[in-house]
């Protein structure tokens, strides 16, 4: 019995569901809750129950009974209702969500650089923007007469006529090796200062990585094999060829040359129409810079470059104005 | 430095095409820059001979020119000039009608003032060739009426525009340029035919005096008789030219091509000098305190001890290896000279000419360093092309000894070890070719080992690395093989600071910031500003830099603020209906009197907020502030005090780590800015120095919580941090703040009690124990008054 008239109650909420118009809703209460309905002719056979149960059976009949009245009541209130289509959802609209920022493509950019040389064994070190003469310059065997050195090329200090904002991230080489020794992997991204009057490609600050290893037995080949290497992972598939150049640091000295990525080696405005174009600096370390580290150069050598930051940014990403990134202007940083 | 390809095709016989040369030079370390080609209007501007000159008749300035322009007499125009140097039977060159000049301008027939001209005679500008516009070009007379200009100008099939690196001085001259190339294209190198200069006996002797010999290691003096000064061939000037340098008259020219050709500069003085003395001195000495000078350029200059100069027995003539001066310089009248060659010393020269302020062509060359040993045959070009072209007759001269003179240097290696350094093997047979080709001498010295001698004209080579280097450029660095270096197995160790910098960063833009970068320097208005740094102290111990590109940029931060709120300033003008939010991560820089400077790192950041409601901007910044140290497991270890309720300092051991700040109206108005805004700043130096980096795991209790939320009533000038701080209970595991809201002359403050034990299920009672006990503390220690228990 129990059993029968729960059932009946599903049934009913089934057909229920299914009910669109008052005329059915009608019927289907005849059928349920009518004088001669299903429910009704369930509580005649109430007095076949032995009469242990049948006190429990009639609670339950009144329960089912009750339910039944306040889910026609209920059907009947939404039929009353004005009739809307299915809910339309427009997932076109802008979500919701708290926006995101943005990490300046700068810092995007040397963690994509950095996370290749770590990947070459390369240990990431720090190092200091002010910075010595001695350090900056002397021990790098640039001569004191190096016009690099002239005051309007390099910021000076006035609290003490030895100090400059460093103008090249290269102290790090002298600076790293003071508590380390070969065989190592040093990369060193960091903040650098020249004193020049900017336009869209001259930044009197500006970022720099240096990035040196020093072995028994590192080869020039080792060098353009390291570079292939990083400008590939960074971006994609570049040509990449060497010139003999000159830096007081190193000897042999390479300058570096990329296929334009703008206009892919044809000739454009960003290559001066000779489809290359001029990334860095390298070269090996020079023996007389080994010997100020305490490092032999009879029996060590080593490899350094010190590409900027900037420029490498700015081709990746089409920029062309190398002081927007360091205006705080949101039109530029919201585009990263 | 440039390089006209038919002078060096003189001294190398090359067959490469300009653009192949240009490659070899550019991969063996002389960067060619730019190829300049000659102007397309040399070949359409035709030689003139001029047959008759009038004035203009109705202007002062001008003249009407008949000129001839085919072999055949009777074919000539009518042309109007304005140049004054136009004269009866030159040679010109001649642009007709039709034809488009190097400016642009294509020639039409014109009336000028009622004359009708019928085409040009050019100046430079006109052909491309120099800047000069007052003049117009006269041509050798021997060059053939009808002819193109282009071969009338010994014009060069290009000009190579080098970028020469400082190590290579020898690079700077035509003749240096010419050893590469003749090394390049194994040519020979074909020298500028010299003769020894003839010994004098005739003539007045000249007195040569060097008082520095340090500064001036060397002085040849010239004497030279039966100068007329005229205008040098054509061929000369254009070679000047291509190689930009300006012709002036053929005693100049000669100094400057001789200077170009063997990178020897050269002085011209009119020889009155030392004729207005009985016995002549040229005189090499220290300029004086109180000396002045009009040089060349007209200036005045007055000296000092840091110039050398040149001087007759009172006065200096010139300042040495930059300027001759205006009274002893070559005029029209000038009959005799004498030819000054010496050589000076690099950073002497440098220092002289920069306490000048100027560079000239002999400055650059001095500076960079010159080859001692080719003085001579400098001279000797010179002189015979004063004999030559000039028709002069060498009447004294004076040489002084070489004060110490340079022994060639020197390298011993082995093959060995230019293998190694290179990554290649190169066989013995080349290395020998590339080095001796580049005019090195190699003798091989024990097994295995070679003597390399450095001819005098490499001023750069030095040491072994030095010779690797011209074996791997002379092979060809861009054909070498790229290599792996051998592996080296070792896991570098952490930078800690970059995973703590990279951690905040990701932490903030997820709440909506912007990293921006901003300078190291601010102005000394920034200086003294309200937004300094809580991690530092005094407004005014700055470092300060010597030669700003502005003042606006004269110190180094020692905060970010200043920038965060000119951003936040510039982007709410910029875009007022949206939140600006802004952070930087960088560093700033804390003197420390002789030593060098801290540099610690901050993260300095700022937002507007919609409503200037100051408790709930607090606060929200507070939270984002107080999440970054609850991700290094810090929260609450960390103390909250507040100077003026405007603000939140947090501190870790008495040490300030972040602070929290909402800027007041007047404040916002110094930087412009029209919005509610809030900024902070944190200390990441410091925070590394605390942070664990790990977070310790709590076991997940197995047993329920109890939860009560309770409300009271405080007086305002309790807070929640005391009351929070009152509560305690062996039960209690944690206290969160609910909410408050103000009431009039009070506060009222909800918040959750959660009860749990690790080893039970906590009883009714034993919380309702705890919560009386917790009730009565509040009573007694603040005064407060419950309100509701929901």
């Amino acid at each position: 019995m129990k059993e029968k008239l729960n059932s009946l109650l599903e049934e009913a909420n089934i057909a229920l569901a299914r009910v669109n118009s008052f005329k059915e809703l009608e019927r289907l209460n005849y059928d349920y809750l009518g004088r001669k309905g299903r429910l009704s002719m369930l509580a005649k056979k109430i007095t076949d129950i032995p009469e242990k149960e049948r006190k429990e059976c009639g609670a339950v009949l009144n329960r089912v009974k009750q339910k039944l009245q306040i889910a026609f009541a209920g059907r009947k209130k939404q039929l009353e209702k004005p009739v809307f289509p299915k809910e339309r959802v427009d997932y076109t609209l802008p979500g919701t969500a708290p926006k995101l920022g943005a990490i300046h493509p700068l810092t995007t950019f040397i963690n994509k650089i950095v996370s290749i040389f770590t990947k070459m064994g390369f240990e990431v070190v720090e190092g200091n923007e002010v910075e010595t003469q001695e350090y900056n310059f002397d021990l790098l065997n640039v001569q004191k007469n190096h016009p690099a050195r002239d005051a309007q090329d390099t910021f000076y200090l006035n609290n003490n006529d030895r100090w400059v904002l460093r103008t090249h991230t290269s102290n790090v080489q002298l600076r790293a090796m003071k508590n380390r020794k070969p065989p190592v992997r040093i990369i060193s991204p960091g903040r650098c200062y020249r004193n020049e009057a900017t336009d869209a490609s001259h930044e009197a600050t500006f970022y720099q990585f240096e990035c040196f290893a020093i072995d028994k037995g590192i080869r020039l080949t080792d060098l353009i094999g390291t570079l292939k290497t990083f400008l590939t992972f960074l971006y994609g598939d570049v040509n990449v060829r060497f010139r003999p150049s000159y830096f007081p640091f190193v000897e042999p000295g390479l300058e570096v040359d990329m296929s334009c990525l703008i206009c892919k080696g044809g000739g454009c405005s960003v290559c001066k129409q000779t489809g290359w174009l001029e990334l860095l600096g390298s070269g090996m370390i020079h023996p007389k810079v080994l010997k100020n580290m305490k490092i032999d150069p009879k029996i060590y050598s080593g490899f350094a470059f010190g590409p900027g930051v900037d420029r490498l940014m700015m081709l990746y990403y089409g920029i062309n104005d190398i002081r927007l990134s360091y205006q705080g202007d949101l039109r530029f940083l919201r585009q990263f | 430095m440039k390089l006209p390809l038919n002078w060096l095709k003189e001294y190398v016989k090359f067959q490469q095409s300009p653009e192949e040369l240009a490659n070899l030079f550019t991969f063996s370390g002389s960067e060619v820059e730019k190829i300049i080609y000659p102007d397309k209007v040399l070949n359409s501007v035709i030689v003139g001979k001029v047959l008759l000159c009038e004035k203009h008749p109705n202007a002062d300035k001008l003249t009407v020119v008949k000129v001839q322009i085919s072999e055949n007499p009777k074919k000539s125009i009518s042309v109007v000039c304005g140049a004054p140097n136009v004269k009866k039977d030159q040679k010109v060159a001649v642009a007709l009608l039709g034809v488009t000049l190097a400016n642009g301008v294509t020639l039409e027939k014109t009336e000028i003032r009622g004359v009708v001209s019928r085409g040009m005679i050019c100046a430079e500008d006109e052909l491309g060739i120099g800047d000069d516009h007052t003049n117009v070009i006269v041509l050798d007379n021997g060059a053939r009426i009808g002819q193109k200009v282009k071969s009338a100008l010994a014009v060069s099939r290009a000009v190579f525009d080098f970028e020469i690196t400082p190590n290579r001085p020898d690079c700077f001259s035509i003749v240096g340029l010419a050893r590469e190339a003749a090394a390049l294209t194994k040519k020979q190198l074909i020298l500028p035919k010299v003769k020894n200069l003839p010994l004098i006996k005739e003539g007045k002797e000249i007195g040569v005096l060097v008082k520095d010999r340090r500064a001036c290691s060397q002085y040849i003096a010239c004497h030279l008789a039966d100068i007329t000064v005229s205008k040098s061939p054509v061929w000369l000037e254009t070679r000047l030219r291509e190689s930009g340098i300006k012709p002036i008259n053929n005693i100049v020219d000669i100094t400057n091509y001789v200077m170009l050709a063997c990178g020897q500069p050269l002085h011209a003085f009119d020889a009155n000098i030392i004729k207005n003395h009985k016995r002549a001195v040229i005189t090499v000495r220290k300029g004086e305190r109180g000396e002045k000078i009009t040089l060349l350029d007209d200036k005045e200059y007055a000296l000092g001890s840091k110039n050398i100069v040149i001087a007759d027995t009172k006065n200096p003539i010139a300042v040495a290896g930059v300027m001759g001066g205006v009274s002893s310089a070559v005029s029209s009248n000038t009959k005799e000279i004498i030819l000054e060659a010496a050589i000076f010393h690099p950073v002497i020269t440098r220092k002289s000419a920069q306490s000048l302020g100027i560079r000239t062509d002999s400055s650059t060359r001095f500076e960079k360093g010159i080859n001692a040993n080719a003085i001579k045959q400098a001279v000797e070009m010179a002189v015979g092309l004063y004999q030559e072209l000039v028709g002069a007759r060498l009447v004294g001269y004076k040489e002084t000894p070489v004060f110490r003179q340079k022994k060639l240097k020197s390298v011993q290696l082995s093959y060995q070890e230019i293998g190694e350094a290179i990554g290649l093997k190169i066989s013995k047979k080349k290395i020998h070719e590339h080095l001796t080709l580049l005019g090195f001498e190699v003798k091989p010295v024990g097994i295995g080992k070679i003597r390399v001698t450095v001819p005098d004209w490499r001023l750069d080579i030095n040491i072994p690395a030095d010779i690797i280097e011209e074996v791997a450029r002379m092979h060809g660095v861009n054909k070498l093989p790229a290599t792996n270096m051998r592996v080296d197995v070792t896991v570098p160790p952490q930078e800690p600071m970059r995973a703590l910098s990279s951690a905040i960063r990701n932490i903030m833009i997820s709440y909506g910031f912007y990293e921006l970068y901003s300078y190291s320097f601010y102005s000394d208005k920034d200086r003294r500003g309200d937004f300094l740094s809580m991690f530092c102290d005094g407004r005014f111990n700055h470092l300060e830099v010597d030669n700003p590109l502005s003042s606006e940029q004269r110190f180094l931060r020692k905060s970010i603020l200043p920038f965060i709120m000119r951003s936040l300033s510039k982007n709410i003008a910029l875009d007022p209906d949206s939140g600006i939010m802004v952070f930087e991560l960088g560093r700033i820089f804390i003197p420390r009197g002789n030593k060098l400077p801290k540099e610690d790192i901050i993260t300095a950041g700022g937002m507007s907020f919609a409503k200037d409601i100051l408790q709930n901007n607090l606060l929200y910044l507070k939270g984002v502030v107080e999440n970054i140290f609850k991700k290094f497991g810090i929260k609450d270890e960390l103390t909250a005090r507040s100077v003026n309720e405007r603000d939140v300092i947090l501190e870790y051991n008495n040490e300030v780590i972040a602070t929290i700040y909402i800027l007041r109206s007047v404040e916002r108005d110094m930087y412009k800015i029209k919005k509610p805004v809030g900024i902070f700043e944190i200390s990441l130096t410091r925070l590394l120095k605390i942070e664990s980096g790990k977070k310790a795991f709590h076991t997940i209790p197995s047993y329920p919580a109890v939860t009560r939320d309770l409300s009271f009533e405080f007086a305002n000038d309790i807070l929640w941090g005391s009351i929070e701080k009152a509560i305690s209970s062996p039960l209690l595991e944690s206290i969160n703040f609910l909410n408050q809201y103000q009431m009039p002359n009070k506060k009222s403050i909800a918040f959750r009690l959660i009860f749990r034990a690790e080893d039970r299920t906590l009883t009714a009672e034993e919380v309702e124990q705890d919560i009386n006990k917790i009730k009565q503390l509040l009573k007694t220690k603040f005064n407060a008054k419950i309100r509701r228990k929901k």
